[in-house]
């Protein structure tokens, strides 16, 4: 029995010792959820250890997507159990932190912003998205502009210049042309936010400028009716997502991606060997002298309220985010197109990019930039979005149409709405 | 240490239990039907009382409460259907006492229920991967089958699940099965074949009534085990269930709403529910097994 | 089939004799096949952490691994993308104190149901089997904010307090201490005994098999718990194995190669102590089991 009390009392300590373990000292934790921001933010939190604070190191954390966000939201609820200092929190998502109450508990960025006279130099339609009743608790990564990424190889030498498409009945009549040649080829991917972009591209949003949802409305459902229409025809298709959809760009069936300013750098990190194939065009228009992008995606940078280091944060975001120099790196990184006007007819946004065949990317980015539209933020936008990915498969399918599932889930919105007010 | 007094010794020994019992059970139990009587969103905001308003609006608003119940259920009926039969075919040949190699089978059939339920919801990623999956490639292809979208599509993914589960707990509840025949005295069956009775006659009238109280215990845990699902289909296809929420259960839906919204009266409501549903269920099947006995 | 009943003849044995070889085919073809309906994933969970994401999404499928790289190793191990390390160390120390406490509780809660009388026992007995019946998710939400509250969220404590109360180890030892018999106790006492001499001398010995039992059963529950784990734990060095494992699956590049070699880490030493005392603990934990 001696042996026995041994081993508990052992355990108790290995207990107590693990339960205390310490935290490293004045050590700053940021969390991303994708990794090309995780590669910038590392290497900006070296430049300002060595310029501006020698004592300055910052763990920059990489969470799955979903999980950061999960855990942020309980980290700040809960007084900050196991929140990070900074925290790059996704626009989808901000609209969850809001509810309930109102505080996000992400600190407050006016001053920083409105002192450092910051605010005109952000694009406002982009800081929107991170401002709740005049508070603003982010600041944005990119402008997102949306542009059609092509393999040049095979629209070219197939005889067509995606350059010179202006409509998407252009690009659907080229696609049919090379559909009709090689079947095994789709030449658009109906990814998962495609429909709400092309959707922003034509001027509405899931929810409008007054917080209603508008997922339902008539031009909604006509898109969605649009690209399923080209599904069936053969010039648009959906493989799966993941390591399968890399494969599928590797192998060439996939020859063309509608994508933000985020996607290029996502192809650089997916499918470095298709270096030099592709090339980035403005969106095609709905109609003539239409718009020739959209908006996708977009993270804003926060600080977290119960951080013990804001100063620090604030400065450390100012330095990176609120720079010319910061902008301009992160472009070269990870293609991400400077929401910071000041940034944005800087020389190097405009270097020949090898991966995309020596095109000046930022050239294109900063053409249609001005056009991109704006996107409006909702409390209940991440619920929404998860009712639409349950029922995206079906209506790829066709099990559901378009019109049936798009009510059903405004509904439940606007019940929901209803229900918490 | 406790004295030597007969009469406090026993209020000692139980007290540790009973005060854990109590403060991490109890209490819990109470709050928990006090709180799904109000609104709260988040940990900080004041709760407000709403009545049953939590309750009407599972039951008659929450489509996707009803569809994880309906999945759940689904799981429940589709995964005991695959896994008695197997069990009990299983359970008969490893009964047999000329068998070799019983302690390997028995051991091998074993193994997946001592695997952690995320660990196995991570190989079976590969198991029903689309393309490069081990099922659509060994098994479908050879068969001159096409490749099933098992975890895309909103239809296959319960079958998904249902097949998962069939793997985990066919051999343990092979092994009760086991359990349940090796008390089966020998000379009622003996009996029965003198009699001329067929082997398959043996086996419906003498065994199988014998093995009620086995299927029973299999019943009852298989059907607490399926509301207790969680792991294993919130890795395979995520924790909103995938496509459709086809592989969203009620352990799921409680948490996404409790730990991921954070809407703790409404989680409180639903953490009610089900254990109302468990209840009933149970209740429902010891009146059934009654019935059959009666007969 | 029909057996034959009467008096066999010749003809009849040998039939019945091809009929014992065709059984026996049957038999074990049905074995085999189960056995490799069960065994083949955990076979390509081994193979395929040793392979790369490149081979592991590749055609054609390949159960073994041809060129075998101990690259997902290395990189599982020196921590890069989670602290794996760390996290099977938590989760050791999880189970262990998690076990130890159940047993602690479970066995003195029992003795005292088993070798007193004492008021009220029947009324406590009848509650603890009524409330036995109330799923644990009804008392994850308050369990939650009374963990916050207590400022034990992201602490071990907020693991293992909670799942150490357990009403089906208190019967269960209760079962097991009942058979002691009260001769032995009586014995001690007048030997100068103390009560808490008798339980940890007598009682604690006398059950050790019971023990050994629950001891297994709760391990393995911590051991391989996701939900309240997933709940209480917030930062990656406190995670549990499943819990880091889980964070691996939804991170944009899923290293399969990785989590496969994670997951075969975790489950060796459970198959290693289920193969060293095989058939002991699956008997008994049936039985167990058939008693819960």
């Amino acid at each position: 029995m001696r042996k026995l009390k041994v081993a508990l009392l052992f355990l108790v300590a290995l207990l107590l010792l693990s339960a205390v373990a310490p935290v490293a000292a004045q050590e700053l934790e940021l969390w991303a959820f994708v990794n090309t921001h995780a590669r910038w933010f590392r290497e900006q939190a070296e430049r300002y250890a060595e310029e501006i604070n020698p004592d300055f190191s910052l763990n920059v954390i990489e969470i799955a997507y979903g999980d950061l966000h999960d855990r942020l939201l309980i980290s700040i609820q809960s007084g900050g159990v196991g929140a990070p200092d900074i925290a790059d929190v996704e626009q989808g998502r901000f609209g969850s932190f809001l509810r309930g109450g109102g505080d996000p508990g992400f600190v407050e960025l006016n001053a920083l912003l409105d002192e450092g006279g910051h605010t005109e130099n952000l694009v406002a339609a982009r800081q929107a998205l991170y401002t709740s009743m005049g508070s603003v608790y982010g600041i944005e990564h990119a402008l997102t502009p949306v542009v059609l990424y092509y393999r040049a190889d095979v629209w070219e030498g197939a005889g067509f210049d995606p350059q010179e498409f202006v409509t998407w009945d252009d690009f659907v009549d080229a696609g049919r042309a090379i559909v009709d040649q090689n079947p095994d080829v789709i030449p658009l991917h109906i990814h998962n936010g495609l429909h709400e972009l092309l959707l922003r591209q034509q001027g509405h949003d899931y929810f409008n400028a007054d917080g209603e949802v508008t997922i339902d409305s008539e031009e909604s459902i006509a898109l969605m009716d649009w690209l399923l229409a080209l599904k069936d025809e053969g010039v648009a298709g959906d493989p799966p997502e993941g390591d399968a959809l890399w494969a599928a760009f590797k192998d060439g069936t996939l020859i063309s991606m509608v994508g933000a300013d985020w996607y290029g750098g996502f192809f650089k990190d997916n499918a470095p060997e298709l270096s030099g194939k592709w090339k980035a065009a403005p969106l095609p228009a709905f109609e003539e002298g239409g718009r020739r992008t959209s908006v996708w995606g977009g993270t804003g940078a926060t600080v977290v309220k119960t951080s013990e280091n804001v100063e620090e944060a604030l400065s450390f975001l100012e330095f990176s985010m609120l720079s010319i120099e910061g902008n301009v790196r992160r472009f070269e990184l990870t293609t991400l197109w400077p929401p910071y006007i000041p940034a944005m007819d800087n020389a190097r946004l405009h270097a020949a990019d090898e991966y995309f065949s020596g095109q000046d990317l930022g050239a294109l980015f900063a053409d249609v930039g001005p056009e991109a539209p704006p996107q409006w933020q909702s409390p209940f936008r991440s619920q929404l979005n998860s009712l639409l990915a349950a029922v995206r498969q079906d209506i790829k399918d066709g099990n559901r149409s378009p019109a049936d599932a798009f009510a059903e889930i405004a509904d439940t919105i606007r019940d929901e709405m209803e229900f918490e007010s | 240490m406790f004295g030597r007094g007969r009469k406090i010794a026993p209020y000692l020994f139980i007290s540790p239990f009973f005060l854990g019992y109590a403060i991490f059970f109890l209490y819990p139990v109470i709050q928990s039907l006090q709180l799904s009587f109000y609104r709260q969103v988040g940990l900080t905001n004041p709760p407000r009382f709403i009545g049953f308003d939590n309750y009407v609006r599972l039951v008659t608003k929450d489509a996707l409460f009803i569809k994880a119940l309906t999945n759940t259920t689904y799981y429940a009926l589709g995964s005991i259907l695959i896994i008695v039969p197997l069990a009990l075919l299983l359970a008969l040949i490893l009964h047999s006492p000329k068998l070799r190699f019983r302690e390997f089978f028995r051991f091998l059939y074993f193994t997946p229920n001592i695997t952690a339920g995320v660990v196995v919801g991570i190989i079976f990623g590969l198991v029903f991967e689309e393309q490069y999956g081990l099922i659509n490639n060994l098994l479908l292809a050879p068969l001159g089958l096409e490749n099933v979208r098992w975890l895309r599509e909103a239809r296959w993914i319960m079958p998904a699940v249902i097949l998962l589960g069939a793997w985990k707990w066919t051999g343990i509840n092979a092994i009760y099965f086991m359990v349940g025949l090796q008390n089966i005295p020998p000379e009622l069956k003996e009996a029965a074949r003198v009699d001329g009775a067929t082997r398959w006659q043996v086996f419906w009238h003498v065994t199988l009534p014998l093995l009620r109280p086995i299927l029973a215990f299999v019943l009852t845990i298989a059907i607490i085990g399926s509301y207790n699902l969680f792991a294993e289909p919130a890795i395979l296809v995520g924790m909103e269930g995938g496509p459709n929420n086809a592989g969203m259960t009620m352990t799921m839906y409680l948490y996404a709403r409790g730990f991921r919204e954070l809407k703790m009266g409404y989680a409180s409501a639903i953490g009610y529910s089900l254990a109302v549903i468990i209840l009933v269920l149970s209740v429902v099947q010891l009146f059934l097994i009654r019935a059959f006995r009666e007969d | 089939m029909r057996l034959a009943l009467s008096r066999p003849s010749d003809a009849d044995e040998r039939k019945s004799l091809y009929l014992k070889l065709f059984e026996a085919t049957v038999v074990y073809a049905i074995l085999f096949f189960f056995a490799l309906l069960v065994g083949i994933p955990f076979l390509y969970m081994i193979t395929g952490s040793f392979k790369t994401n490149g081979q592991l999404f590749s055609w054609p499928i390949n159960l073994l691994a041809p060129e075998p790289t101990l690259n997902n190793y290395e990189r599982l191990l020196s921590g890069e993308e989670i602290p794996y390390l760390r996290q099977m160390i938590n989760s050791v120390v999880i189970a262990v104190s998690q076990s130890a406490l159940t047993l602690l509780f479970a066995s003195m809660v029992g003795w005292g149901f088993a070798k007193y009388e004492f008021r009220g026992k029947t009324f406590l007995t009848i509650f603890l089997l009524f409330t036995f019946a109330i799923p644990f998710q009804v008392t994850l939400v308050p369990l939650f904010q009374m963990i916050v509250r207590l400022g034990l969220l992201d602490n071990y404590l907020g693991v293992i307090l909670p799942s150490s109360v357990s009403a089906f180890g208190a019967f269960f030892m209760r079962q097991a201490m009942v058979s002691i018999p009260s001769e032995l106790l009586d014995a001690g006492r007048i030997d100068g005994a103390s009560e808490w001499g008798l339980f940890w001398r007598i009682g604690i010995p006398l059950s050790r098999g019971a023990l050994s039992i629950l001891c297994v059963l709760v391990f393995l529950t911590a051991w391989n718990d996701y939900l309240w784990p997933l709940i209480v734990l917030r930062t990656p060095e406190k995670f549990t194995y499943p819990v880091g494992l889980a964070t691996l699956k939804g991170l944009y590049k899923i290293e399969y190669g990785m989590i496969l070699g994670g997951a075969f880490i975790a489950t060796l030493p459970i198959v290693l102590i289920f193969v060293a005392g095989r058939n002991q603990i699956l008997d008994n934990l049936t039985i167990g089991a058939v008693k819960q």
